[in-house]
Formats: structure tokens, sequence, C-alpha cells
């Protein structure tokens, strides 16, 4: 299988995902024109990715900001992750937050509720 | 309205399957329980998307809201500075202005008033009072004139505004 690389923009976040290490990074802004457009080929990519994920997988988030229509894609996406989850697979979420930014942080719980796995919701400096 | 049809796919999905075994006369109730079931997972998860989409869209309504105030205030302070440094230009244009206007006085007090006074009178006093009286003149009309640049500056924008509008 082969890697996934999207290279961010400003509008559209950093994609890296490893499938032999099974580090998958998700990085910046998030407000696409057509976050259906964008996000399909990554869930497809992540439906075949855990068919047969690596040993651990770990999504490491770290979003500045993302609109209304990214927030149900990713949703979408962090479901799909959670299968490995609910398959008795190894799967750990990074959510990383700046420093202050309590509305990334409260995303992350919330996310966590829905999906069902508990997230490692991280802070870190601002840039 | 499109890209809503495409981005609650799945549930659209899930909302077509269900009604099409509402209005089928053929559903045992063995059908019905699993669908009912399977209906009430979905619409959980619906629930949970609808809170945490609206928790988001309230969240990105607050950001907007604090950027328009900050830009708001921003502008203000724009406007300010851009109004003072159009007063210190027009100041210095009223200046120069001023500083003609002294030259040409000059000229003509000693050209044409000089010999007038003059003929009246040999007092030096006197003719010194007539120029000091046009150059105390000459603070009032550097005001005049610097009102009447700023008033016309006013105006240029105000066209200006207008024409944007």
């Amino acid at each position: 299988m082969e890697k996934l690389y999207i290279d961010a923009k400003n509008n559209i976040p950093l994609i890296d995902f490893d499938p032999s290490s099974g580090i998958m990074l998700l990085k910046g802004r998030s407000t696409p024109e057509n976050s259906v457009e964008f996000y399909d080929p990554i869930n497809k990519w992540v439906l075949d990715y855990i068919q047969s994920p690596s040993n651990e997988t770990i999504v490491k988030i770290q979003f500045e900001y993302f609109n209304t229509s990214s927030s149900k894609c990713i949703l979408d996406l962090l479901k799909k992750f959670a299968d490995i989850h609910k398959k008795g697979g190894n799967l750990k979420i990074e959510w990383y937050y700046e420093e202050d930014d309590e509305d990334m942080k409260e995303a992350a719980e919330d996310y966590s509720d829905i999906v069902k796995v508990p997230f490692e919701i991280i802070e870190i400096p601002e840039e | 309205m499109a890209e809503k049809k495409q981005l609650f796919a799945t549930e659209i999905q899930v909302l077509e399957k269900y009604q099409a075994l509402s209005n089928s006369s053929e559903a045992s109730k063995e059908d019905v329980d699993v669908a009912l079931k399977d209906l009430c997972e979905h619409y959980e998860d619906l629930l949970d998307q609808s809170k945490l989409i609206t928790k988001v869209s309230d969240k990105l309504q607050n950001k907007l809201n604090t950027l328009n105030e900050a830009l708001g205030q921003k502008n203000t302070e724009l406007q300010l500075t851009i109004d003072e440094l159009t007063k210190a230009r027009l100041s210095r244009k009223a200046a120069t202005y001023t500083l003609l206007l002294a030259v040409l006085l000059f000229f003509i007090s000693e050209g044409v008033l000089d010999p007038i006074v003059e003929a009246f009178t040999n007092n030096i006093w006197v003719t010194m009072g007539v120029k000091a009286s046009l150059a105390l003149l000459l603070k009032p009309i550097e005001g005049v004139i610097e009102k009447y640049l700023i008033k016309m500056a006013m105006k240029k924008t105000a066209e200006v505004v207008l024409a944007a509008a």
C-alpha cells in the first residue's frame, strides 16, 4: 500500500499517512471549497488501510482551524480509524492543540466521545 | 445542495433503506424489530453529529464575531492615523503656500505699500506698523488655507467613497 501525502495549503491541511510506520498525520487548516471532494480520496485510502493496518496505528491531529463541513468529514474519517480499535487493533489518537485554544481542546473531547476511542489530548506551545 | 447530499450520503442511504422497509407490506415483525434497533443506533449517531456540528458552527461564529470586532477596532485606528497623516501633509502644504504669500507680500510691501505710506508720512513707525500688521496676518491666513485644504480633501474622499458605493 502506498503512502498518502497531500501538501498543506492555505485552506487544506497536510495529510501524511504512512502505512508502513502506521503514523497518520493531519495538520493545519481545513476549509476546502468542497470538503467532501477533498476528504473522499482520504476516506477511501483509510478504508483500504484498515483492512490490514500496521501493528500500531498512531493518528496525529493538529488542526489550527476547520469549517463546519470539515468537522463532519473529520468525524467520518475518525470513525473509520476507530474501526481498528473496535476490531481489537492497536490504535492511538493524539490530538494536539495550541495553548489557549480551548475550542480545539473541546473539539477533541467531543470527537473522542462520539467515536468512543480515548484521545491523548496534548497541549503544545503556540507556533 | 449537491454537496450536502454527498456530505450526508451515508445517512441518506440509511433513511432510504428504512423508508423502503416501512412502505413494504412484506416486512415481518422480526424485520421491523431489527430495523428499529438499527435505526435507533443511526439516530443516536446522527444526534451526536448534530451536536458536534452545531457546537463547531457556534464556535466558528464566535471566532468570526471576535475577529470582526478586532477588525473594526483596527479600522478605526487606521482611519485615525490616516486622518492625522493627511492633516500633517495638508499643514505642510498650507505652510508652503503661506511662505510663498509672505514673499509676495514682502515685494508688495516694498514696492507698492511703502511708497504710498511714505507719500503721507515719513514716520518709520507707521511703515513698521504696516509691515507688522501684514506679518501678523500670516498665521490666520495659514489657518484659513489649512481649513480650505482639509475641506477639499474631505470632499474628494467623499466623492471616492460615493463612487465606490
